[in-house]
């Protein structure tokens, strides 16, 4: 369980590393829809994971699939609708200037 | 007679008497006269005679035994030794497993009286210890209890409604009589002090191998539930002896379980009659240990489990025997061994025990499958979270996706063959 957490943590902190890098780089004002968009996908991807690893410690494939699927879904949807919404802000700012 | 039906016939018996969860439940009622309990008691409800408990009908209701054995088929009770599950290294780990209950506290688990752990009057300490006060009694029983072995411990005043008004007892010295029925004896209860307090105690039973109903596996995980029962009962009424108060333990024997468990907020009421713990759901054994110091009570405990049941009825999907009821709460059941008076879901104790007879083994596919039963990981606990809203509609949700998610699976014959090679 230790582990989980661990590793859960350090994909959290690879998550948001790579973000605000990205941010940083491309020099993006995020407005605070895709904000929102971003920890709550990122936050889903977390817990599908967590999800994921729990239910193959105790031996429920069922339920690993079924997470995977379900909860692996709403991430992917969030995260494309969270991209669509940064480019959307990317493209005004750059309209802006 | 062969050693294969010598099995059978020995298993049978066995089985019998280990209905006891079951038989408590279905003589059950909830609450308290005191009516501590968050469940409907209405006058109806009187203190139960043993006499009528599934377990002891076999002693006397001659019609009822005939009716269960002959549902049994001895050919293929003997074919069940090939069964992943039934086979004779399973039911080795089951009789391992029931081994302490059946050396100290035997006949307890089918409501034999006065056996070894459970014996009433034990000698204690002259001088009695003095607390602070109830509360800081309390305190100092509840921690010894946990460290004897208890995974759970509540604190509920004394209740002579859930004592049985008469004992049953077999009289294993005397021959069978003529027609090679038992000889039992009947008497009221009179206990060497008058209990005060309760302290109620669950047993977690194992995860892994009461998943595996109804086989001999999880027969093992019943069985070390008993032997746990009878050793950690016996520590706590032997601690509070040493203290100087008169204290001792019963787990079938003597009362009902259940209505303590839940005036002492160890959890509720579930459709397929047992307690339903926020911890393990209902993958416990009860113990309870009468004594007469005066104890601070801990209050009834609602986290959900009641509501849940109103949507849910995984339990009764999964009995094979059709034992347990879909509709709304009433307040009787259907047969003697059902007290009435209580508003709550009364099973069928004959239905399930005839089920048990033709398995070759005991079952315990409703503690298996209800949504409550699940090992303390985070995920449960935040679906634990979610279930005691009280929102009808989330629940019938919830207890769809359990299923869907494949929890809670029964009838696994390919997990039976498995248990042997994980390490
Ligand atoms: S599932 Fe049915 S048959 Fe099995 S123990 Fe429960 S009530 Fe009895
Ligand atoms: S399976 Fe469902 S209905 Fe049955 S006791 Fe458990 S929660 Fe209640």
């Amino acid at each position: 369980m230790s582990l989980i957490t661990f590793g859960l943590g350090a994909i959290a902190v690879l998550i948001l590393w790579g973000i605000t890098g990205w941010i940083k780089r491309n020099q993006i004002k995020l407005s605070w829809p895709s904000w929102l968009g971003v920890i709550l996908t990122a936050l889903l991807a977390l817990f599908t994971v967590a999800w994921l690893l729990s239910c193959i410690i105790e031996r429920e494939t069922q339920a690993a699939g079924m997470g995977l699927l379900i909860f692996g879904a709403l991430a992917l949807i969030g995260f494309g609708l969270t991209r669509k919404k940064i480019i959307k802000d990317t493209k005004s700012q750059a309209k802006g200037k | 007679m062969n050693n294969n039906v010598k099995t059978a016939i020995k298993l049978d018996r066995r089985q019998f008497l280990k209905i006891s969860a079951l038989a408590t439940t279905s003589g059950a009622l909830m609450g308290t006269s005191e009516n501590r309990s968050p469940i409907k008691i209405t006058n109806k409800c009187q203190r139960m005679d043993q006499k009528n408990t599934i377990f002891s009908r076999q002693l006397w209701d001659y019609e009822f035994v005939k009716r269960i054995e002959s549902s049994i088929d001895r050919a293929s009770m003997e074919a069940l030794e090939k069964v992943k599950g039934w086979t004779p290294l399973d039911q080795a780990l089951d009789q391992a497993a029931w081994a302490l209950d059946h050396k100290f506290a035997s006949g307890s688990e089918g409501g034999q009286p006065h056996s070894q752990a459970y014996e009433w009057d034990e000698p204690k300490r002259r001088k009695k210890v003095e607390f602070q006060n109830p509360k800081d009694a309390s305190r100092k029983i509840k921690k010894a209890a946990r460290y004897l072995g208890a995974n759970l411990v509540g604190i509920t005043p004394y209740d002579p409604l859930w004592t049985y008004s008469r004992l049953i007892k077999e009289n294993f010295e005397s021959e069978p009589n003529s027609d090679g029925k038992p000889e039992f004896e009947q008497f009221v209860p009179e206990f060497p002090f008058e209990p005060k307090s309760v302290v109620a105690i669950a047993i977690e039973m194992d995860y892994e191998t009461m998943a595996l109903s109804p086989s001999s596996l999880e027969g093992a995980a019943t069985g070390l539930g008993y032997s746990r029962m009878c050793s950690v009962g016996y520590s706590v009424a032997t601690f509070i002896r040493a203290l100087g108060y008169r204290a001792f333990a019963n787990g079938n024997d003597v009362s009902l379980s259940i209505p303590y468990a839940v005036a002492a907020g160890l959890g509720e009421l579930g459709r397929h009659g047992m307690l339903i713990t926020p911890e393990y759901g209902p993958r416990v054994r009860l113990v309870k240990v009468f004594t007469e110091l005066e104890l601070k009570p801990d209050n009834p405990k609602a986290f959900g489990a009641w509501e849940f049941c109103k949507n849910c009825k995984r339990c009764a999907d999964a009995c094979p025997s059709q034992a347990i009821p879909t509709g709304e709460p009433t307040l009787e059941g259907k047969t003697i061994s059902n007290n009435p008076g209580v508003l709550k879901w009364y099973i069928d104790p004959e239905k399930c025990i005839q089920f048990w007879r033709e398995n070759g083994t005991d079952c315990a596919n409703c503690i298996t499958a209800c949504p409550f039963n699940k090992p303390p990981m985070w995920h449960h606990q935040l679906s634990a979270g979610i279930v005691a809203l009280p929102i009808a509609p989330i629940h019938a949700i919830m207890a769809k996706m359990d299923k869907f998610f494949g929890f809670g699976d029964v009838n696994d014959r390919r997990a039976n063959a498995a248990f042997w090679e994980k390490d």
